[in-house]
């Protein structure tokens, strides 16, 4: 006991005492974290209010005489240029193929005349519309103007044919946005949203963390020979071992708990911009279900990149074999943004590093339950527990610690 | 007392090694049937050039590498078996052995110190005695990266000391040692012989190993080629020094250079 102690506090210091690592771990995720998210807001926040200030460039051709009255709404935030049938169109093309303009309209010469003249049979004028679709004005031109069209000025010619505007009613819906409609429980709604988010940055940010510190600690001592002078020492080689794993689990800990805090100050930050909500408030089981869960993953990450690390020879070595297993993490942490929420499989909470992603995600919204959090705590836990094994039987074998 | 008997050690080689070696071998023997002796309150040297085969031994004595034939015992515990008692009674120095760049001589004597199960006193005394002896006080606080390679090699004899081993095992002690701190290293070594430690050292300076061993062996290719006092190995050589002694024992016993 006394021997994990003492190399765990050599670890710690080993970390704290280099300014370059502090910077890495500590201060450098800061950083990034307020600027990325910051950066993601700002912009996303001038695209927002670019396009509701902009004035959408619209040509119509043959415009029937009745159509500014109906589509006032939308016409009102365009600058519209009334084409006749002689005019070409082709420039105004090239203009929304360049991006210049948004939205180009074209009915029949006809449409009056036809739409007056209707009879039962008759082959329903033909209104073409062209836009671009790869540029965002152009698709809000469409959608804001065949709303309208449809909604308001079809309705409306409709109505005139008939006699009766209600006889095209046969029933109402309430609107999408009706508040009274809406039964939502908020902060689900917006832990919904962090849960299919937030477990995949935390199990990537924790895997990244542990990369440089494990192979450092282990492999770059046994480069620089400093391993050797430990190993001569009376005290076990396992505690060496569970020295080593712990300080470096509390260190990985650490780091990511330095990323979720500037996240989570970051995030809304950038959320906000584009008006939306990541307000979340978690309760205390759910704060030590998390803090558990991350304690286990974490462990479980230091030994898996322990594994490596005392088989590699060198660091660069370590390195190119620890990069595929953070293939995998980010793979793992993917699948559960992209799985299905719901009912699960009992054998999704025992697959490594994926049960622990999920598990983050449904303690976010609630949904985990005491059972698949132990059995996703349990499995981690045993796994970790097996490299750490395997790697105290690599630190007894003169093979694999001094190449011999 | 140190007992070496019969320790043969041989290495596998890997397909890279072989090719880096230029052997068809799948494995090379690092030292064969080696036998010998430290008793308490001598210095025995190892003499033998570079590959000959004295690392190997010393590693297979410090518990660090484990023999393929043969034992070695320490003080009667044997490095395999009682490998943690073998490690309570050894101070251990090789080249190849660093010390953490990141920390200072002062604060790797208290981390080895502890790890040794002294308390923070005994480090504390053991440490200022240490210091004084080889002249480490003045840089005590500076990180072993600034060190210059003499400063090093003292910090790096005073860690391996800090427990007051009663078997020393020192290899190539005095290298990148200045020659006046190289003599404060081998004084150092007399006043733990006096003490009734026992010392085995490994050496390539032949008038280091001629003042300072009690006894010598000679390995040439893993292979003890002479075990005795110095004037007994110059009576089996016919030579009237160590130097002389030692190219005849190679001329005799190792390959043609």
């Amino acid at each position: 006991m006394n021997g994990i102690k003492i190399v765990f506090s050599k670890e710690m210091k080993r970390v704290f005492k280099d300014p370059k690592m502090i910077i890495s771990l500590f201060i450098l995720p800061v950083l990034l974290m307020v600027l990325i998210y910051g950066l993601i807001g700002f912009l996303t926040k001038q695209q927002v209010n670019e396009e509701e200030q902009h004035v959408f460039q619209v040509a119509i051709q043959n415009a029937p005489a009745d159509l500014e009255t109906s589509l006032k709404g939308f016409l009102e935030k365009s600058e519209v240029t009334w084409l006749s049938s002689s005019d070409s169109t082709e420039e105004f093309k090239a203009g929304i193929y360049s991006g210049d303009k948004d939205l180009l309209v074209v009915f029949p010469a006809d449409f009056t005349e036809k739409i007056v003249s209707y009879k039962e049979g008759d082959i329903h004028p033909h209104v073409s519309i062209f836009f671009n679709p790869s540029q965002a004005n152009s698709n809000n031109a469409w959608s804001g103007f065949t709303v309208m069209l449809s909604g308001v000025y079809e309705k409306a010619l409709v109505a005139e044919r008939v006699g009766d505007a209600g006889a095209l009613t046969a029933f109402t819906v309430d609107d999408y946005d009706n508040p009274e409609s809406i039964i939502m429980n908020e902060e689900k709604a917006n832990a919904e949203l962090l849960s299919t988010m937030l477990p995949y940055l935390i199990t990537m940010l924790l895997f990244a963390g542990t990369m440089s510190l494990g192979t450092d600690s282990i492999t770059g001592e046994k480069e620089r020979g400093t391993m050797a002078t430990m190993l001569v020492t009376p005290v076990n080689r396992s505690s060496i071992v569970l020295g080593k794993l712990l300080a470096l689990t509390v260190l990985v800990i650490m780091s990511a708990a330095v990323y979720i805090i500037s996240l989570s100050v970051a995030l809304p930050k950038a959320m906000a911009g584009i008006g939306g909500d990541m307000s979340l408030v978690l309760g205390g089981e759910q704060i030590m279900m998390i803090a558990v869960i991350i304690l286990s993953l974490a462990f479980l990450y230091v030994a898996l990149v322990g594994v490596v690390s005392v088989y590699a020879k060198t660091v660069k070595e370590a390195t190119t074999y620890v990069t595929p297993l953070y293939i995998l993490v980010i793979v793992a942490g993917l699948f559960t943004m992209v799985s299905p929420s719901g009912e699960r499989s009992v054998y999704e909470y025992l697959i490594p590093i994926y049960n622990s992603s999920i598990a983050l995600g449904e303690v976010l919204t609630g949904d985990l339950t005491v059972m698949n959090f132990g059995m996703v705590f349990g499995s981690t836990l045993v796994i970790a527990g097996i490299l750490s094994g395997i790697i105290s039987k690599a630190f007894n074998s003169e093979r694999v610690m001094f190449n011999a | 007392m140190i007992e070496f008997k019969d320790l043969t050690k041989i290495y596998k080689l890997n397909k890279k090694q072989q090719k880096q070696m230029k052997i068809s071998d799948t494995t090379k023997i690092a030292v064969e049937n080696l036998s010998l002796t430290a008793n308490e309150g001598e210095i025995f040297g190892l003499l033998g050039t570079n590959g000959a085969g004295k690392t190997t031994a010393l590693r297979c004595l410090a518990t660090l590498l484990v023999p393929t034939r043969g034992s070695v015992s320490v003080n009667g515990f044997d490095t395999v078996k009682d490998a943690v008692s073998v490690r309570e009674n050894i101070g251990f120095l090789t080249n190849e052995i660093k010390l953490d760049p990141q920390f200072s001589p002062r604060y790797l004597m208290g981390f080895f110190g502890r790890l040794h199960g002294m308390n923070e006193s005994e480090v504390e005394v053991r440490r200022e005695e240490l210091f004084a002896q080889f002249g480490i006080t003045e840089f005590q606080d500076k990180k072993i990266e600034e060190l210059s390679t003499g400063m090093k090699q003292k910090a790096a004899i005073a860690v391996s000391l800090i427990h007051d081993p009663k078997v020393i095992i020192f290899d190539e002690p005095t290298n990148g040692l200045d020659i006046i701190t190289a003599r404060a290293v081998t004084d150092y070594l007399q006043k733990l012989k006096e003490q009734g430690k026992t010392i085995i050292m490994s050496t390539h300076i032949m008038s280091e190993a001629e003042k300072l061993c009690d006894r010598i062996a000679i390995i040439i290719e893993g292979k003890l080629t002479a075990n005795g006092t110095l004037a007994e190995i110059l009576a089996q050589t016919d030579r009237s020094d160590l130097e002389d002694a030692f190219f005849t024992l190679y001329q005799k016993h190792g390959k043609a250079v």
